[in-house]
């Protein structure tokens, strides 16, 4: 199996003294759904930050389909869906004008369609309820059809009833592409994920399903 | 008949401040989309002392303040890039600074407290032909800038993370448009003082936003309310001889107030 991601000795700190990431290696491979799990201040969403170039490593190497991320410049091949919290309260654009800066009208159709956005295309996206940005989200992160998608807290914030909708869709979308997934919701990467990575523990470790009960437990200091 | 007579004395200011109103009604909702509101108090005290030291050195202060206030926004967008103070905290002190330096450079020589004073208020109607054509030259480049960064400004204030990813130069797109807003706000000091020119900025822009349905309406609505304010204000400021500068920032205070109270209906009936 090809190789999408490949992490390798990556190293990251924010300040000199406390290093977030330190020698961390592992690898994601085509058609997963690989889920990274830890504690609050683990380095998750860095992590992500660092995969998708938004942060520097201060040593290690990171390649994306067989590229150094410094070579790698096939991004359309990558869906980015942030924490929805992350975007402007104060940005008045609509649901259709997003989609439509991002790809021609013929190309979000089958979108819009997927994701059942047609009543949502002239609202507000600050307005929507958080099930319904989340489904933006993505279907943002669709419209260039990519072959890996990454996603930073889908299921935060959400009622039940939109959690399971989101997780749904995503199991629909990972049945032909390569989904990784930082989330803090177990049952979810319990129920989906094909292998996990647990950051925060003395050994960073990439876990398979069999094991995935006894190292939450560790890792939450469950019992 | 006596209005219009007056109004053909002073059509250049009033041109002046009709540029100056539109091109600061973008950048408004720019700024105010990125929390940056602030931006136009911090810029407008960090040109005060521009001014002060171009009457000091006896040069043109329009021109002078301009290129002053295009290092100082590069400036301050490079320290809000850094992340190593929150924005407000750089604001305050670059307002701070500017203003501090006004008031030592005003002392330093007779007679120049009385030149660099008159800008806390300036005057639309005292607005030269020179300065006309500079409105126009700064309101060229801003609408060019809007109209060809339109569709990567629209992702950038959406998320620049996304937008990054969609190969947009979020840098470059926060730099121009932080540049932009500082010359904006250097010319609006003319036209409605120094005490007044960041509700230029902030006030259409903030009115827009609480009725708009979106983000294209946004940036329509704040330009059609800061050309109403400046006509309007011109008009009243005639017609009652009261300052233009004051007149203009009223009027804008009035639509905001209008608006929110249609906001606030609009919001209650849909509970």
């Amino acid at each position: 199996m090809q190789e999408v991601i490949k992490v390798e000795s990556l190293t990251f700190r924010y300040s000199p003294e406390e290093p977030l990431i330190e020698n961390l290696s592992f690898s994601v491979y085509e058609g997963e759904f690989f889920c990274v799990v830890g504690p609050n201040g683990a380095g998750k969403s860095t992590l992500l930050k660092l995969l998708l170039g938004f942060l520097r490593p201060k040593a290690g190497k990171i390649f994306l389909f067989g590229k150094e991320l410094s070579q790698f410049n096939e991004w359309e091949k990558i869906g980015y869906v942030p924490q929805r919290f992350s975007v402007e309260r104060f940005w008045t654009g609509t649901v259709e004008e997003l989609l439509r800066k991002v790809a021609k009208k013929e190309k979000v159709g089958w979108i819009i369609a997927f994701l059942h956005l047609e009543n949502l295309l002239k609202k507000q996206f600050v307005k929507l309820s958080g099930g319904e940005q989340q489904k933006v989200l993505l279907a943002l992160a669709l419209t260039k059809n990519p072959s890996l998608l990454i996603l930073d807290e889908p299921m935060t914030g959400l009622d039940i009833h939109a959690q399971e909708h989101i997780e749904h869709v995503l199991k629909e979308i990972s049945k032909d592409r390569t989904v990784v997934v930082v989330s803090h919701d177990l049952g979810f990467v319990m129920r989906n994920a094909s292998r996990m990575l647990c950051l925060g523990m003395p050994e960073c470790s990439v876990v398979y399903p069999k094991d995935f009960g006894q190292i939450i437990r560790e890792l939450y200091g469950l019992h | 008949m006596d209005f219009i007579n007056t109004l053909g004395f002073v059509y250049e200011g009033v041109l002046a401040g009709l540029l100056i109103a539109l091109s600061c009604s973008m950048v408004g909702v720019y700024l105010l989309m990125r929390r940056l509101s602030m931006l136009g108090a911090g810029i407008s005290h960090s040109a005060f002392g521009g001014i002060a030291i171009a009457f000091l050195l006896g040069l043109e202060p329009t021109l002078f303040t301009l290129f002053y206030v295009a290092l100082i926004s590069v400036l301050l967008q490079f320290l809000m890039d850094s992340k190593r103070l929150p924005s407000d905290t750089i604001l305050s002190l670059f307002f701070s600074l500017g203003t501090a330096l006004a008031v030592i450079v005003s002392a330093m020589k007779e007679n120049l407290s009385a030149n660099i004073y008159s800008y806390l208020f300036g005057s639309l109607l005292a607005v030269s032909k020179e300065e006309l054509y500079v409105s126009l030259f700064v309101f060229l480049i801003t609408a060019l800038a809007f109209w060809l960064k339109y569709d990567q400004l629209f992702l950038v204030l959406f998320n620049e993370e996304i937008a990054k990813l969609k190969g947009i130069n979020t840098t470059l797109i926060n730099y121009l448009f932080v540049l932009l807003a500082g010359m904006n706000i250097v010319l609006s000091i003319k036209v409605a003082g120094l005490l007044l020119s960041a509700s230029f900025v902030a006030l259409p822009s903030m009115t827009a936003l609480l009725v708009a349905g979106s983000f294209f309406q946004t940036f329509l609505l704040s330009a059609i309310l800061s050309l109403l304010s400046v006509f309007l204000g011109v008009v009243v400021s005639l017609t009652f001889n009261i300052p233009p500068g004051g007149a203009i920032v009223m009027l804008m205070v009035l639509f905001f107030i209008l608006c929110f109270l249609l906001y606030a209906y609009k919001a209650r009936k849909r509970f």
